[in-house]
């Protein structure tokens, strides 16, 4: 047998063994999360360093780019893989808690954030929120006509000038949601249709919306605070208004970590819990390009990030909002493809 | 039956069959166990003309990718020019990149203020614009980053020629009498194997429709396992309806592999000898062509990567999602090579035994990759087998699974163009399985055996769809943590990790360049 074959054939056995190792158990904690890889893996790497407990990762992308954290989540109920699940909304969470996917837990750390923002029973905890805002094109729109109302989509004037992130997925479907439990079902689907009749474009992301926004193909839209914040990070020529003040509210989106029911690392899915909850890292994720805003109060954050307490808050109960989410959320697949509505 | 027959069987079994039908298995969530039965589609007028819509679309990339990647695979073949060889190698680049990045390139690069702004001026960037919009930019962008699948596979071909009915009709005809009825009419089958490829990866494609808000049938598929839907049953039923027409697709394109029966080689050569096609200008300025329109997308990505002070941070953190990714590209790639052309030489000595085989690898390819992913969830993740799921291995499962297909048609196709009387005079001669092998059956397909590899290696670099569902935690490739950083990440810093992602394929792609046209000396 010549050399090269020697070398050709020990290399192979070397990537099979490779590909067929899982890694050796050492201290680890396995997190699935939803928040943008950006901002989330700096927060693992730091808890990384100060515990010296291995992170494994898995990441989201946009919604509509893959079948999410969510799905790979309940696809592997039977067997988890996952130990702590950390959501960029408190909608998700809901799903894994009415399956019974989660175990309660109570990080030591939640103290001081309010009771609106998480489960007395342990099963989820929110921190660190996002808020559904509009980015307007300030080159586009004079400041004396931009919109201040998510009803402002509406308005003839701004015909085909718009843009909404698809209402199938993400933090849209929340909103929307919200919308209807806010106004009931009538003017929901009055809404809903009122956006097809007067132009709006449908975006594939938040992100999309963004770019649409930044590069004045449209007037405004809506996005969450942190996609606003990298706009506006990024020099585009964009202002952020908080929708609906004095009215409705703006919608705040808390992120929330749960623990999952039979994880294989319990210990460490803790610890992870009780740091990410921690006032450390809601102070983190202010300072970071997401300006995500801390829920609990005297936390420092730099003088453009609002903290929740200084916004006018649309008035939500996220379990119930969970449940309106899996009600209607098969309409709002429907009215995104065309062939029917909630 | 041959072994060819039971070892791609038994992949298709595990990587696609088994996969499927535990998924079918598994519990949708909420309320919604209903399941919409598959002729649903027959019966919804909005459904069907979705899916037809969708067919008609992947049928219009597919013929232009075909026929374009018949043309330049040809030109490629037969020209000496440096310029030509550059023109081709950049005209492969937009291969090594989801088509999702491409579309990505092309939507910032076409924004105001962009490189097309800067370069062609108002006037002609309104034209651009309404080819890179709606269902025009979906075929544009399915047409620039899959027609260099057909170029490489019919290039394979043309090396491989005999060049003696060749020179005949060149003396006889004329060089272009030549090049038309001998070089493209026996490059034919291996240009609809590679139209067949671009059709079902355009049929099964999810983000770039998203993205250009164009309604695809793969998309409400998508839909049913995306975010917050996980209706399973729901997602495999109306995949059926889209396999279907994969089948029908597929089908179709199987008969022009008989096109190239018309001249069979005694024996499979080195290719046509440029000088007897004349100098080939035109040729030459084909492949420069295509290649500055393939690199336009990247010119995109270029301008994105520049916009910012520090695009080179997001290399570090990159690195070990690039070792992974070779692993991966090894680890798949060497199984897909061996079950092509096991599978291959089983389809073309015995096509009927083939049937269930080549079915069922269709489906890996016709479907969405998420469905896919979600089945191999529900096969591996178990106790007895978390060995597997646990571990890079389930990845390749599912990148076997997801490209079988093209491997064995690539195969069947070179195996097409070689007559079998030398391998049954060796089981004649009572010659072991393994020398039959080493010395009578692969020698003939050498330069196609480097071409499929080439090919599968580049597609798994930039596979995500199958990739995403199970890649074990902490084992994200290169081309997932493009796209998982790519919300909310500097544009520069994911501009820099997709032009790094292509400067790997590229690398990739010259070295099969160099072994594909070097020519044996007697």
């Amino acid at each position: 047998m010549t050399r090269r074959r020697v070398v050709l054939i020990a290399g192979l056995f070397a990537v099979t063994a490779a590909l067929g190792c899982a890694r050796a158990p050492s201290e680890q904690v396995v997190v699935y999360t939803s928040v943008d890889q950006v901002f989330a893996e700096p927060v693992l790497l730091a808890f990384e360093q100060l515990s010296g407990i291995n992170v494994r990762a898995v990441y989201d992308t946009e919604e509509t780019k893959s079948t999410g954290v969510l799905n790979r989540l309940l696809a592997e109920s039977q067997h988890p893989r996952a130990d702590v699940f950390w959501s960029g909304d408190p909608i998700r969470p809901q799903i894994l808690i009415t399956r019974g996917l989660v175990a309660p837990y109570e990080p030591a750390a939640a103290e001081g954030i309010p009771a609106a923002f998480r489960a007395m029973d342990g099963t989820w905890t929110g921190f660190s929120a996002r808020a559904r805002v509009i980015l307007v094109n300030t080159e586009l729109v004079p400041e004396d006509e931009r919109p201040d109302s998510i009803r402002n989509y509406l308005e003839p004037r701004w015909k085909d000038r718009t843009a909404i992130a698809n209402p199938a997925y993400g933090t849209t479907t929340t909103h929307i949601a919200a919308l209807f439990e806010a106004w009931g079902d009538e003017e929901g689907r009055a809404f809903l249709t009122g956006l097809r009749e007067n132009g709006v474009r449908v975006a594939a992301s938040n992100g999309e919306v963004k770019r649409l926004v930044a590069a004045g193909e449209v007037a405004w839209g809506v996005v969450d605070t942190d996609d606003a914040a990298v706009a506006v990070e990024s020099g585009a020529p964009v202002a952020v208004i908080f929708p609906d003040d004095g009215d409705l509210g703006t919608l705040v989106i808390p992120t929330v970590a749960v623990r999952i029911a039979e994880s294989p690392n319990p210990g460490p899915a803790e610890a992870l819990m009780d740091y990410l909850v921690s006032a450390e890292v809601e102070r983190a994720l202010a300072e970071a390009a997401c300006r995500q805003m801390p829920l609990r109060a005297g936390v420092p954050t730099p003088q453009n990030v609002l903290s929740v307490a200084e916004i006018d808050a649309m008035e939500v109960d996220y379990p119930t909002l969970g449940d309106a989410v899996e009600r209607l959320h098969p309409g709002f697949m429907a009215w995104a493809e065309g062939t029917g509505g909630p | 039956m041959r072994a060819g027959h039971v070892l791609s069987g038994l992949a298709a079994v595990l990587c696609i069959i088994a996969p499927l039908v535990a998924l079918a298995g598994m519990q949708s969530s909420g309320d919604s166990a209903e399941v919409t039965p598959p002729w649903f589609v027959l019966t919804d007028p909005v459904l069907r003309r979705l899916l037809l819509n969708s067919a008609a679309l992947a049928a219009i990339t597919g013929a232009i990718a075909g026929s374009g990647g018949l043309g330049l695979g040809v030109a490629l073949a037969t020209v000496r020019s440096s310029w030509g060889r550059t023109g081709a190698v950049l005209h492969m680049l937009p291969l090594c990149l989801p088509p999702y990045l491409l579309a990505l390139g092309v939507v910032h690069g076409l924004a105001r203020g962009g490189p097309f702004d800067t370069i062609l001026g108002s006037p002609l960037r309104v034209v651009v614009d309404g080819l890179f919009h709606g269902q025009a930019g979906f075929v544009t962008i399915q047409i620039l980053a899959l027609t260099p699948l057909v170029t490489l596979l019919v290039l394979a071909a043309v090396r491989g020629m005999d060049p003696t009915p060749l020179e005949a009709a060149a003396l006889a005809r004329g060089p272009r009498a030549a090049m038309v009825r001998v070089v493209a009419r026996q490059a034919l089958p291996a240009a609809a194997a590679g139209a067949t490829l671009v059709f079902l990866l355009t049929l099964g494609e999810v983000a770039v429709p998203m993205l250009l808000g164009v309604q695809t049938y793969a998309g409400t598929v998508f839909a049913r396992l995306a975010d917050l839907s996980f209706l399973p049953g729901e997602a495999l039923s109306r995949s059926l309806p889209m396999v279907l027409v994969a089948l029908a697709g597929a089908a179709a394109l199987l008969r022009l592999d008989r096109g190239g029966a018309v001249l069979p080689s005694a024996r499979a050569g080195h290719g046509p000898a440029p000088e007897l096609l004349g100098r080939g200008s035109i040729r030459v300025a084909a492949l420069i062509t295509a290649g500055l329109v393939g690199v336009a997308p990247l010119l995109g990505l270029v301008w994105m990567a520049t916009s910012s002070s520090d695009p080179l941070s997001a290399l570090g953190p990159a690195l070990e999602s690039v070792g992974r990714t070779l692993l991966y590209v090894v680890g798949a790639t060497v199984p897909l090579v061996a079950l092509g052309l096991l599978g291959g030489h089983a389809w073309a000595r015995d096509p009927a035994k083939q049937v269930f085989s080549a079915g069922a690898a269709l489906l890996g390819l016709a479907l969405p990759g998420v469905v896919l992913g979600i089945g191999l969830i529900a096969l591996w993740n178990r106790p007895v087998t978390s060995w597997i799921y646990g571990a890079p291995v389930v990845v390749v499962l599912g990148l076997v699974g997801r490209y079988l297909y093209l491997a064995q048609r690539a195969f069947k196709v070179a195996f097409d163009a070689v007559p079998a009387a030398e391998e049954e005079a060796a089981l004649v001669a009572r010659t072991s399985v393994p020398a039959r092998w080493l010395r009578v059956t692969t020698p003939p397909v050498r330069r196609a055996t480097v071409a499929v590899g080439t090919a599968v290696a580049l597609l798994v670099l930039r596979d995500l769809d199958t990739i995403l569902a199970v890649y074990p935690p902490g084992g994200a490739t290169l081309a997932v943590r493009i796209l998982t950083l790519e919300a909310n990440a500097p544009p520069a810093q994911t501009a820099t990790l997709a032009l790094l992602q292509v400067g790997l394929s590229a690398l990739l792609g010259l070295a099969f360049l160099a072994a594909i046209t070097r020519r044996r000396t007697a």
